[in-house]
């Protein structure tokens, strides 16, 4: 993969907001799960395990969060050389977990495609790419709708 | 009923021409999602769980061998014609195999690694029928406190070995225990971490966690580093014949490395990786050819591909035997099986030998087609490497989002997909290895439901649970796994520093 490695100050401020999202993930769940009946040893309760894993969890979580601060960037930050384009990806992707229950499965399916294709490459080829995406949402909903006989959304 | 008629039984529910077209199916697509840079078995078997959907549960299960064999094998390739290893357990294959094919011997290479795979492949088999239904056996007399052990065991092993920090890996394992716990619990029916939302009553579905975390994420992933046309060699079919020397080479390397494979597959963790490191140490040091290591030698790519198949089908044993996946590409291959309503495990062994038997006969059915089928049409994947990923990673993510739907028949859960797809993608990102969290959701529900039943039982004590010999072995070798992990990670701390400092420019 040809990702951007990014290290230095921006791969450590990437790094340290990532474990400290997990310390907060964790305590939270740490906070959530006293909320539960710890019950006793030999009648453990719903918090029980809940409540050890958000100890260790934030046990390790501070742990992590340490070295992190102390090594500065543990590693390089490889989050691609565009992450707009990541995130252009996720807005399709998730217009296409709206749209599939309201226009059904093939239009969703065209759109979705169609879109995440021109994201990906461009207006170059525009009728190679409404090609692709008409044929690909056909195969699809051929083989998800007739051969495997599942029921389409 | 002896073990080999009952395979020979096997056999017959294997090879019905439906069932070979279905092996012959899983092995290419397998083969050619196993390509796709990043997905890795895991990935691979995640992506392709959908096409499943609506088969009879035995034509899934031979499916699922072609798909899991075929994965193996489509990450060398990409490995050995571009130089891009697909996930851990390719990257000494890029070493040596692509320089095999900068010299115009990809196709020997490809030949080797699947020779190898295939009789590494066999010989994990072999000890498949061998020892499950053994192991099975004993494992029927297990009561809650070995299961609890024995993922305890696992869970602790893999954190300390999956090649990032003790700390890290521990933290992915909890985290997984962590998303284990969403959703009512079975033991008090008491609904936990749902925050009011119904989607999330039924818990956080394993399937669908992997589909976000591998192939979601590597979307994502793919999408950020841009469109990239790449130009694997050409290959004829008569390039795929070793030469005389070059064969005489590799069997030793199979040999060694099949061996060491299916040894380290028996151990929680990410196995293949392991495997591969280890055999192409060991042939480094030992090989007829270690002169030319570096520079293509051939044994870099038998030993270590042999290893990688190794692993990835001893890892079976413990998987159907036990019911326990100790990597991630035998827990999502255990998924499918449960979509299918089929739960590994000693109980399968003794009360669905039909399937069981089926299951390793169609695991034997795949590793064939592998060696029949991929050979041949290697030139064809060769050339299909050379679709854009532009083009490839919009379908693979439509592919993705709708399986997802189709696991369920629910719509909330494509919304579940994307969320864990974006953690994914920055957790790998910034250095976190999933595997462990994988394997924390899977084996979380075990332990906790282990752990609550031991300690009724004991009546809260957990010295009698450390009192059972098995169960305390288990937890007595996962405190000595701690103690001498912390041992070496505190050596290389301290007993390193001094080099260090005197080693550090002025």
């Amino acid at each position: 993969m040809n990702s951007a490695e990014r290290s230095g100050p921006a791969a450590r401020t990437v790094q340290l907001a990532v474990a400290l999202a997990l310390l907060a993930g964790c305590s939270f769940y740490l906070y959530a799960a006293t909320g539960f009946s710890f019950g006793v040893w030999n009648n453990p309760r719903a918090g029980f395990v809940p409540t050890i894993a958000g100890c260790i969890g934030v046990a390790l979580a501070i742990g992590n969060l340490v070295r992190v601060w102390r090594v500065g960037s543990p590693g390089p930050v490889e989050l691609g050389l565009s992450p707009q384009r990541a995130l252009a990806f996720l807005a399709v992707l998730a217009a296409y977990a709206a749209l599939l229950g309201k226009i059904g499965f093939l239009p969703a399916t065209f759109a979705a495609t169609l879109a995440l294709l021109l994201v990906s490459r461009g207006m170059r080829g525009l009728l190679q790419t409404l090609v692709i995406a008409g044929a690909f949402s056909a195969i699809i909903w051929l083989l998800f709708g007739f051969v495997l006989k599942l029921p389409l959304p | 009923m002896t073990s080999f008629h009952a395979l020979l039984e096997g056999f017959q529910l294997a090879v019905t021409p439906g069932n070979l077209v279905a092996a012959g199916v899983g092995v290419l697509l397998g083969t050619f999602a196993g390509m796709l840079p990043g997905l890795g078995i895991s990935g691979t078997i995640a992506l392709l769980i959908p096409i499943s959907f609506g088969l009879d549960p035995f034509t899934a299960l031979v499916i699922f061998g072609g798909i899991y064999y075929g994965a193996a094998y489509g990450g060398s390739t990409t490995s050995i014609l571009l130089n891009v290893p697909g996930e851990g357990a390719s990257v000494v294959t890029c070493v040596e195999g692509y320089a095999m094919a900068r010299r115009g011997r990809a196709g020997a290479a490809l030949s080797v690694a699947a020779l190898g795979s295939f009789f590494a492949g066999m010989l994990g088999l072999v000890g498949l029928v061998l020892f499950a239904p053994t192991i099975a056996g004993w494992a029927l007399a297990f009561g809650p406190q070995e299961y609890f052990c024995i993922a305890v065991l696992a869970l602790v092993v893999l954190s300390g070995i999956s090649g990032q920090s003790m700390v890290q890996s521990g933290l992915m394992v909890v985290v997984g225990v962590m998303l284990g716990t969403i959703g009512i619990d079975p033991m008090t029916g008491v609904e936990r971490f749902t925050m009011s939302s119904d989607i999330l009553l039924d818990g956080v579905s394993f399937i669908i966690v992997v589909m976000g975390v591998y192939g979601m994420a590597e979307v994502l992933q793919t999408a950020a580093d841009g469109d990239s046309a790449v130009s694997p060699p050409r290959i004829a079919f008569r390039d795929l014949y070793p030469t005389r020397e070059e064969l005489s080479r590799s069997i030793p390397a199979i040999f060694r490395g099949s061996v060491i494979g299916f040894l380290i597959g028996l151990v929680p963790g990410p196995s293949g990786t392991i495997s591969t490191f280890l055999s192409y140490a060991v042939e480094k040091r030992f090989s007829r050819g270690r002169d030319q290591f570096g520079s293509g030698a051939i044994e870099g790519v038998a030993g270590p591909e042999s290893a990688n198949n190794g692993a990835d089908t001893s890892t079976l044993i413990p998987l159907l035997s036990l019911g326990l996946p100790f990597n991630a590409g035998a827990a999502l291959l255990l998924s499918g099986f449960l979509i299918h309503g089929i739960t590994p495990g000693p109980n399968l062994v003794s009360t669905r030998p039909d399937l069981f038997w089926g299951l390793v006969a169609s695991l034997v059915v795949g590793n064939v087609m592998l060696l029949v089928i991929n050979l041949p049409f290697v030139g064809v994947f060769a050339s299909l490497l050379r679709i854009p990923l532009g083009i490839l990673m919009p379908l693979v993510a439509v592919i993705v989002l709708s399986g997802t739907y189709f696991i369920g028949n629910n719509l909330s859960d494509l919304w579940l997909a994307i969320a864990f797809g974006v953690l994914g993608w920055v957790l790998k990102g910034t250095g976190y290895s999933v595997a462990p969290l994988i394997i924390g959701l899977f084996l979380g529900p075990l332990i906790e439901k282990g752990f609550i039943q031991s300690m009724v039982l004991a009546d809260g004590s957990l010295v009698t649970l450390m009192s059972r010999p098995f169960s305390g072995i288990m937890l007595g070798a996962a405190a000595l796994f701690i103690v001498i992990r912390i041992g070496l990670e505190l050596r290389r701390r301290f007993g390193s520093a001094p080099l260090e400092a005197a080693s550090a420019p002025r």
